[in-house]
């Protein structure tokens, strides 16, 4: 594997084969080829590469919900309390092991007490099974470079002969310090076990799971749906015994041939009726653009939830206080259904409720908020009340998403316009009402304030309204301001 | 009171007033406009009204949606648009509706990606097993021009549709000429000018020129008419005012009515129940 660095082309990544030649990483690949002429070459894809790590890493969420990426080639699993399921972890790496070789990689593997003493020992040692409270022992004969060190500082290490961990622990410590920084103790303390380390997992972990493994892997459609169903219930069961339900779901299928897929509902109230999930899960696997394709067959399909909230059997009812409580109650319950149902066919993304801003700006006044995010997000922020029903409205009931420059001709500099050109078509005033001086909020803008807006009502001899607006004060924020389009109203 | 108690309680009398059950449990309703309605006679909920509209006329077409909506209903809304509908005519602006007297809180705004989608997306908005008295109350499908998917049958669909969860469908056609369609009734819309009674210069309430072009259970017609976002309800534009109101009153308490005779006008709902 070959790829630019430092204007050259220099070897990234060699094959055992090429490693016994006497080839090594970072040699430029003129010299190789000059000692190897029939040296097979491909040249790196870092992206490509990336993909397949996650990829690999989406698979190895079948062992341990807890994944982090490590660099570009590694990774970590924290198998901590998983192992019995594979009946320990010398059964769970060797299937590992064995499963990945079978997908055609070539990997070194090692399970330890601490994340950081696994990657030593898989990266410059052996690899394999560190026993609980042997990793001092298995880390001592490692060069210093296993506690993932940049190379300065292993340089600096290497010049006053300390080449190995062994080198390091028999050292006082206060020196070291001070010489290389805290961070290297720290180091050696989290592969030795005495200081925690936190790995980043790659994906959020889920609340609670529930998952099944077929021995054969199951290819029928039926087959698949029923399986969630019944993932469904073992998961209604745990939410129900803490008290909760989720607003999240994920279902992941696992091929035998390592591809993961997910699919992934969102409600708008914490939900954890199976037949509700079922229902959002038919709707969402009927819209699929490219079907589930089973290959093969699943081997494990997991069903998770995740954003559990306390579950209150009947919030209407609860919250029936006043007369026409009951009523809102259950609309707002009709409208999280079709919400809901909608939004797992065509993506939570598409369907908006709307959410009143403390704002003047009319652009912030309201937020067009995905509905199953609604309830949270009207409950942590303010809202304040919309405008109240007037006999002339002033607000328009279009907004244009960007606002339009048009042309405007204006008897008083400071005025209404008395006509304008948008989108190429003139347009006479009738009549027009304004200025409603707007005024940019400071406090919501970073750097440059934008000028103040002077905006207008007018509706031209056949009846269609607009509200335009002049983009600056005349004469004190601009010598000629722009004026745009910005609304339509009935 | 404050203006919120207020509109509530206006709220609540025009819906006494407007829907009345009839027609064999299916209820239907009235505009408020009084020639209107005594041409078109009692107007369906529960069906599929279609609205027509140049594509200029959008915004006009939207108010009289929401105007209709506003007076018929106050259970939830789903107003189901497509991608590209916000880039030309631009997105429904909630301080806008809740202006106009739709209130936000219950309008549920769906984008599809191509009228397809929409259309499949309104089949789930009108849920099998909707609860007529707080389900799901109107949904609003807007397309632009003559999407082959929008045929016949698939406005049969939405007819049975809303006929079988006790919804009323409003089909909102822009920039397309009219096409064969099982709307009960189909509605064309666009903005006419404003009577400034209310403002001295500048724009007064919103107002339509309304044509029905097709009517299954009564005749066809032609008017203007003005929305009333107080009383939910649609009028007739009122006469010139011989002195006009002064602009810098409160629009609420419309002393300019009195002064100039139409003592009746400045209470909208007294004014239908004796007409």
């Amino acid at each position: 594997m070959v790829g630019k660095a430092k204007g050259a082309f220099r070897l990234t990544n060699l094959d055992a084969e090429a490693e016994r030649l006497g080839l090594h990483v970072t040699m430029a690949l003129a010299d190789a080829r000059a000692m190897i002429p029939k040296l097979v070459v491909v040249e790196e894809d870092r992206a490509a590469d990336a993909v397949l790590l996650g990829a690999v890493a989406d698979w190895c969420d079948r062992y341990t919900p807890l994944v982090a990426l490590d660099g570009e080639d590694g990774l970590l699993l924290d198998i901590s309390g998983c192992t019995h399921l594979f009946d320990g972890e010398a059964a769970l790496g060797r299937d590992c092991l064995l499963r990945l070789k079978r997908q055609g990689f070539t990997l070194r593997a090692a399970i330890a007490g601490t994340a950081r003493a696994a990657w030593g020992v898989a990266r410059y040692g052996r690899g394999g099974i560190v026993p609980l409270g042997g990793e001092s022992e298995a880390l001592w004969p490692l060069p210093t470079a296993a506690l993932g060190l940049e190379a300065a500082r292993q340089h600096g290490l290497a010049r006053m002969g300390l080449s190995h961990i062994a080198d390091l622990e028999t050292r006082p410590r206060a020196p070291l310090a001070a010489r290389f920084g805290r961070d290297l103790l720290d180091r050696l303390d989290q592969a030795l076990g005495r200081l925690p380390q936190a790995l980043s997992p790659r994906r959020p972990l889920p609340e609670c799971m529930a998952e099944r493994r077929f021995a054969e892997p199951l290819a029928h459609e039926a087959g698949i749906r029923a399986a969630l169903a019944g993932l469904g219930e073992s998961l209604a069961g745990m939410l129900e015994a803490r008290g909760e339900g989720a607003r999240v779901f994920e279902a992941s299928f696992f091929r035998s041939d390592g591809a993961v897929r997910r699919l992934g509902i969102e409600t708008g109230m914490p939900l954890r009726d199976p037949a509700a999930v079922d229902r959002l899960f038919a709707l969402k696997l009927d819209a699929l653009a490219d079907p589930l394709d089973p290959g093969f067959g699943f081997d494990l399909i997991r069903l998770s939830a995740g954003a559990t909230e306390p579950f209150a059997a009947d919030q209407g009812a609860l919250a029936a206080g006043r007369e026409e409580e009951p009523d809102k109650a259950a609309a707002e319950r009709a409208l999280t259904e079709v919400a809901d149902a909608i939004a797992a066919r065509i993506g939570p993304d598409r369907v908006r409720r709307f959410l009143a801003q403390d704002s003047h700006d009319p652009e912030r006044a309201a937020l067009a908020v995905p509905a199953p995010r609604h309830g949270e997000m009207a409950r942590l922020g303010f809202s304040p009340d919309w405008p109240a029903p007037s006999a002339v409205p002033e607000r328009p009931l279009r907004l244009l998403s960007r606002p339009e420059p048009i042309e405007v001709l204006a008897e008083i500099p400071d005025g209404p316009p008395t006509r304008f050109r948008w989108r190429r078509v003139l347009h006479e005033v009738a009549k027009a009402e304004g200025p409603e001086r707007i005024a940019a909020e400071w406090w919501a803008t970073t750097g440059r304030i934008a000028p103040t807006r002077d905006y207008f009502r007018v509706e031209e001899p056949g009846g269609r309204r607009f509200w335009l607006y002049r983009d600056g004060l005349y004469g004190r924020e601009a010598a000629h301001p722009p004026w745009f389009m910005h609304g339509l109203f009935a | 009171m404050s203006d919120h108690a207020v509109a509530a309680l206006r709220r609540s009398i025009a819906g006494l007033e407007s829907v009345s059950v009839s027609l064999g449990g299916e209820a239907s309703f009235s505009l408020g406009h009084a020639a209107a309605d005594a041409a078109l006679g009692p107007l369906r909920r529960h069906a599929l009204h279609e609205i027509v509209a140049m594509a200029h006329q959008a915004p006009a077409a939207t108010g009289f949606v929401a105007g209709l909506i506003a007076r018929l209903e106050r259970r939830p809304v789903v107003w189901l648009r497509q991608d590209s509908a916000g880039a030309e005519g631009g997105e429904l602006y909630a301080p806008g509706l809740a202006a106009f007297g739709l209130d936000p809180d219950r309008v549920l705004a769906v984008r599809g990606r191509d009228p397809l989608a929409v259309l499949k997306a309104a089949g789930d908005a009108f849920p099998h097993g909707n609860d007529r008295r707080s389900g799901i109350g109107a949904v609003v499908i807007e397309l632009e021009g003559a999407p082959a998917c929008l045929d016949l049958t698939a406005s049969r669909r939405l007819v049975l549709a809303a006929r079988d969860a006790g919804a009323t469908a409003f089909l909102l056609r822009l920039g397309s000429s009219p096409a064969p369609s099982a709307a009960t009734i189909r509605w064309a819309v666009s903005a006419a000018p404003s009577e400034g009674r209310v403002r001295a210069h500048g724009p007064g309430r919103p107002s339509f020129a309304v044509t029905v072009l097709r009517n299954r259970h009564g005749a066809t017609g032609e008017w203007v008419m003005e929305w009333d976002s107080h009383a939910y309800s649609f009028r007739e534009p009122l006469p010139v005012a011989l002195v006009p109101a002064p602009a810098h009153r409160p629009d609420q308490a419309q002393p300019g009515r009195i002064r100039s005779g139409h003592i009746a006008d400045a209470w909208p709902a007294a004014r239908r129940a004796s007409g």
